[in-house]
């Protein structure tokens, strides 16, 4: 018994690790022309400045229900209900629209595959490589 | 023109405290305004900056995403504010909505950067971002209006304020402090003090500070009331006294009368005019004239006697003969003078004619022979001496001496007793009084002595022509008795008076020796002195 407390202690340090330790990427269509992004080009494009790609290319920016509050914390410093209540002054004014919400990381990296100017966030370790990662987001 | 400043406290007063509260007013209306005016300003200022705060975070958003129509919403919002003249807000470079008036047409002091405010929009995701900017231009007019408009509130209520405290001071200045002394003024004007009156306390300051006024008054009216009162009586007194002294003066037998140093009379009474007589305009006692002038006609010796007092500093005194005037006797005065202080002298003057009159007979009745009435031998030295000054008086003077000495008088005094021998000497007195002229001398000088002094008469012919006659006359026979007379002789010896160093004592001597040697030569004969021309 005494040999296991050590054990669940390491264990539960790598979990907590592990989840404060989740790399948010942001990632691109590997035909959209772009290889990286700036970080103030990503805040521009996710907050609607921005309706095209550096290369161009209308951009299609979407959002992940699981990840989204901690995309943005990364991204703005910004929680979500000020997230929100921008958009609405938006909504209200007509000018525009907040990214489309997707359910998980796979249907992000299924819509960014198949979109050329569509560009999104997962953890790191969901990408594949039908997606290019353009910015990284460190915790 | 009665001027109630002048007169009246309360009007006074009032005036001076409406003045004060009117310029206090004013000061402290302008300075109470312009305090406002600033405070107003700021205010408005401040509302204005918070009014940016208020819209910064959508004016952010709509810079961020060079939004117009949420600019334009932005901009709305703010001109929805009467105090706001011109909104723009410009993203990038970029007029992104503008309402108002052009930025550019306000008037340079509307731009100044104090009044017109531009405010730096920041990037809603970065704050080192600036992405654009709000210009927010003030309505001047409105700004000033509302200022004013508050301003004048404040100064007002302060006016307000000031005035009520300046009418409040007014009346309770009035009603505490001028009333009640006007009140007290008026009723001491009033105040007929001689008759007992006082001051009323005024209502209600029976123990303040104008009843002890008042009280104090009282008191001090009834002091010199008191006072004035005692003065009165001693006054009265000394009338009474004085009056009683005129009278004594003015009644006195005895003359009083004082001069001054200059000599002037001061005053007289009614004895010292009438002995002098005084004209009666001189009995006023006003521009009383010199003494020694009113005197002068009956006294030349007044000046003197003044000198006199005055050196000696001491009474001296002097009988004064007033002569007779038609109508009034001759009277003899004694005036004493005494100095008395600041060089004034003090006259007494006294009637003494009756003294003198006793006097005078008195001294005649010493110098007369009772029995023949002729001057006798205290009355002969007496005129002896008067004409032997008056020859050394007047050198070229002489007079004859003759010394009478009675023959056979003592056997009529032997035979026929004493009556007889009196009877013949009254008669031979009277026959020498006929044998001389008028203006000379006979008397009696001793038993059967006689002198005579024949005046201005010394030549030898003419004095031995009145000798002749008085032998002749002291011849006649004398009827003593019915049926009896007697005669007597006359032995004469002469001396006449040369002057020079000669006395009486030796001219009566020379005259004695002369009739002895007549005597021994035999009755009724004469002889004259050996100095007297022999």
């Amino acid at each position: 018994m005494p040999r296991l407390l050590p054990a669940a202690v390491a264990c539960l340090l790598m979990l907590a690790s592990a989840r404060a330790g989740a790399e948010l990427v942001v990632i691109a269509n590997p035909a959209s022309g772009i290889d990286r992004l700036t970080r103030d080009e990503a805040i521009n494009i996710f907050m609607g400045r921005y309706k095209k790609l550096p290369s161009g290319i209308a951009a299609l920016p979407v959002d992940e229900g699981v990840e989204k509050a901690d995309f943005y914390r990364a991204l703005v410093g910004k929680e979500l209900p000020e997230i929100q209540s921008y958009w609405a002054r938006l909504v209200f004014s007509g000018q525009g629209s907040p990214p489309r919400v997707m359910d998980d990381a796979r249907q992000v990296i299924e819509t960014v595959a198949n979109n050329k100017g569509a560009i999104g966030y997962v953890d790191r370790k969901n990408v594949t490589s039908r997606v290019r990662i353009i910015l990284a987001l460190p915790p | 023109m009665i001027n109630p400043l002048r007169t009246s406290i309360a009007v006074r007063s009032v005036t001076v405290l409406l003045l004060i509260v009117g310029v206090v007013g004013l000061t402290f209306f302008g300075l109470s305004y312009r305090l406002a005016e600033q405070q107003e300003e700021d205010d408005e200022h401040t509302r204005l900056v918070e009014l940016l705060d208020t819209v910064e975070r959508t004016a952010s958003v709509a810079c961020f995403l060079s939004d117009k129509a949420l600019a334009d919403e932005v901009a709305r919002g703010l001109m929805m504010n009467r105090t706001v003249k011109a909104v723009a807000i410009t993203a990038g470079g970029n007029l992104l909505a503008h309402r108002g008036d052009s930025i550019d047409a306000f008037p340079e002091r509307d731009r100044a950067p104090g009044f017109m405010l531009v405010r730096a929009i920041k990037s809603p995701f970065s704050p080192a971002e600036t992405v654009g900017e709000v210009v927010l231009v003030p309505n001047a007019a409105e700004i000033r209006r509302k200022v004013v408009d508050a301003a004048w509130l404040t100064g007002r209520l302060l006016l307000l304020q000031i005035i009520f405290t300046g009418f409040g001071v007014v009346l309770i200045v009035v009603t505490f402090i001028t009333r009640p002394i006007a009140a007290v003024s008026a009723r001491l004007h009033e105040m007929r003090p001689e008759i007992g009156q006082k001051i009323e306390v005024p209502r209600g300051n029976r123990s303040d500070e104008i009843g002890q006024l008042v009280h104090d008054v009282n008191s001090l009216v009834d002091y010199l009331v008191n006072i004035l009162k005692e003065e009165r009586d001693l006054h009265t007194q000394l009338g009474i006294e004085e009056r009683k002294f005129r009278a004594i003066f003015e009644h006195a037998h005895t003359g009083i009368f004082l001069l001054d140093a200059s000599g002037q009379l001061v005053s007289f009474n009614g004895a010292c005019g009438r002995f002098f007589r005084f004209p009666d305009a001189a009995a006023g006692d006003v521009a009383l004239p010199a003494f020694v002038d009113l005197v002068d006609q009956h006294w030349k010796g007044a000046p003197a006697l003044i000198a006199r007092a005055v050196a000696e500093g001491s009474a001296v005194d002097q009988d004064v003969k007033v002569p007779a005037r038609p109508g009034i006797a001759a009277r003899w005065l004694n005036v004493v003078l005494t100095p008395v202080e600041d060089g004034r002298l003090q006259g007494v003057v006294n009637d003494i004619t009756e003294l003198k009159r006793s006097e005078e007979a008195a001294l005649a009745l010493a110098a007369t022979d009772p029995l023949t009435g002729l001057p006798n031998r205290l009355g002969f030295d007496r005129r002896l001496e008067k004409m032997i000054d008056d020859c050394h008086a007047d050198a070229r003077q002489r007079f004859t001496l003759l010394m009478v000495d009675l023959d056979w008088f003592k056997q009529i005094n032997d035979n026929h007793g004493h009556q007889a021998g009196d009877l013949v000497l009254v008669c031979t007195a009277r026959a020498l009084e006929k044998a001389v002229r008028k203006t000379d001398f006979v008397a009696r000088v001793g038993g059967d002595e006689f002198v005579l002094l024949l005046g201005a008469t010394h030549e030898r012919a003419a004095i031995e022509a009145v000798i002749r006659k008085v032998i002749a006359g002291a011849g006649q026979p004398i009827s003593i008795s019915p049926g009896i007379s007697a005669t007597i002789g006359a032995s004469v010896g002469a001396a006449v008076f040369e002057g020079g160093a000669m006395t009486g004592a030796q001219l009566l001597r020379d005259a004695d020796e002369a009739m002895y040697k007549a005597k021994a030569a035999g009755r009724n004969g004469f002889r004259f002195a050996r100095s007297s021309g022999g």
